[in-house]
């Protein structure tokens, strides 16, 4: 189909093109009805412009919220992290620090031992076994003497270890009822007592004849008179001696020299011992 | 009952959309000429007279609201408003992308009139936009094609 155009169409594009160019040919390089009529049209375009500013920043106010909420959720994700990351150098730091002290420990040891960490107690009764954490694997069996370092140096003698699996052992305290420990009388040197634990807080001294001075005080050793038992080990020191006339030993308490549940690290002791 | 109405409102919303919503979004290349498309539409749905009286119209409104000298736009609105009312029997107006496709070509042909006319009276060089001004109003177009289709009165006598 051809396009056609009515003369009259013509004589329109004609009339209102001569209009446009006669409007731009007066109207360049002046300044025009333009400022007037767009002073006129400003507040008319001032409402719209306002309510999509409105709108503008009323988006913006909620798109900085949700950013700002990213970003909180974001910050709260690195804290999370931190805190893990800080506990984890906390742990590790606090390991290095057992390990260090387990070290100088080993080196102020008077004779060879391995030192232990208490890692827990029995939850049965008191007093209970303490739990340790080295094991067969790591050369320990039932029946050894357990020390702890006193302040003063010297080694105390603790407990035997009731029971020993691969990485974990039983320590049973000398106060536990039933433990019977060879001991001495240092002043004295009187041999052949006992140390026995009654399951309370002091331990008895037993076949101690009226004969023998037991003063408050005392230090009692043990003796070594039987295997895995190491001789000259602090036990504790005399409470109380009592003369009893219908037996003839004395009733002799003796306070040890180290509460066995507030050590953190006791020592092994492996010197001559072999199972 | 004649809607003698549509018209001014149609201008005034474009004159509104065109000088306070898009500068609100900023302003740059991609910023399409409301002015153009609806005279397009105009022009491709309906005949030459009323393509060149909605172009004249238009344009003269942008005009008063534009730093060009008066009639800048009218001039080329008007032309351009002619000949695709002139020459929308060569498309598939039925099609969705007709109107998008003339008003992409309308655009470089305005963008042409509009150096040649600044030339030709010693304005501003108008900028050459080859693309991004002609695919946003193209992209305009495509949604003016739908609300047309669907909202526009019958023109020419005919409904589409």
């Amino acid at each position: 189909m051809r396009p056609t155009v009515s003369p009259r169409d013509l004589l329109l594009l004609v009339i209102l093109l001569l209009g446009a160019g006669t409007l731009l040919a007066v109207s360049r390089g002046r300044a025009g009805v333009q400022p007037p009529v767009q002073s006129l049209g400003r507040p008319l375009l001032a409402l719209p412009r306002l309510g999509l500013d409105l709108l503008a920043g009323g988006w913006d106010a909620v798109a900085g919220i949700l950013r700002h909420h990213a970003e909180r959720d974001r910050l709260h994700a690195d804290l999370d992290a931190s805190r893990r990351e800080n506990a984890q150098l906390r742990q590790q730091a606090a390991e290095a620090d057992r390990l260090r002290a387990e070290l100088a420990l080993t080196h102020r040891l008077p004779r060879p031992g391995l030192v232990a960490r208490v890692i827990g107690a029995e939850a049965a009764g008191w007093p209970g076994e303490l739990f340790l954490d080295r094991g067969a694997d790591a050369g320990c069996f039932r029946y050894q003497s357990v020390a702890a370092l006193a302040p003063d140096g010297r080694l105390v003698y603790v407990g035997r270890l009731a029971e020993v699996t691969g990485n974990l052992a039983r320590l049973r305290p000398v106060i536990c009822g039933g433990m019977r420990v060879p001991a001495l009388l240092k002043n004295s040197n009187r041999r052949g007592v006992i140390l026995a634990g009654e399951g309370g807080r002091d331990c008895h001294l037993l076949y101690v004849p009226h004969e023998i001075a037991v003063a408050p005080g005392e230090e009692v050793l043990t003796s070594g008179e039987v295997d895995f038992i190491p001789p000259g080990l602090l036990l504790g020191t005399v409470r109380e001696a009592l003369d009893v006339s219908s037996s003839p030993f004395r009733a002799v308490t003796v306070t040890p020299a180290l509460d066995p549940y507030t050590l953190d690290a006791v020592v092994v002791l492996t010197a001559g011992a072999a199972p | 009952m004649r809607r003698w109405w549509r018209w001014p409102a149609a201008g005034l919303g474009l004159l509104v959309a065109q000088t306070a919503l898009f500068p609100a979004l900023g302003t740059s290349w991609w910023t399409p000429d409301l002015f153009l498309v609806a005279t397009a539409a105009v022009a491709f749905f309906s005949d030459p007279r009323r393509g060149q009286m909605a172009g004249f119209g238009a344009g003269f409104l942008q005009d008063l609201f534009a730093s060009v000298p008066l009639g800048f736009h009218a001039f080329t609105k008007t032309l351009l408003g002619f000949l695709l009312g002139f020459t929308n029997r060569f498309f598939y107006r039925d099609h969705p992308l007709a109107l998008p496709l003339a008003v992409f070509l309308a655009s470089w042909a305005e963008n042409a009139l509009a150096a040649a006319l600044a030339a030709a009276f010693g304005l501003e060089p108008q900028p050459l936009l080859l693309w991004q001004r002609p695919l946003a109003n193209a992209l305009v177009a495509l949604a003016v094609d739908r609300l047309w289709r669907r909202w526009a009165p019958p023109a020419g006598g005919r409904r589409r």
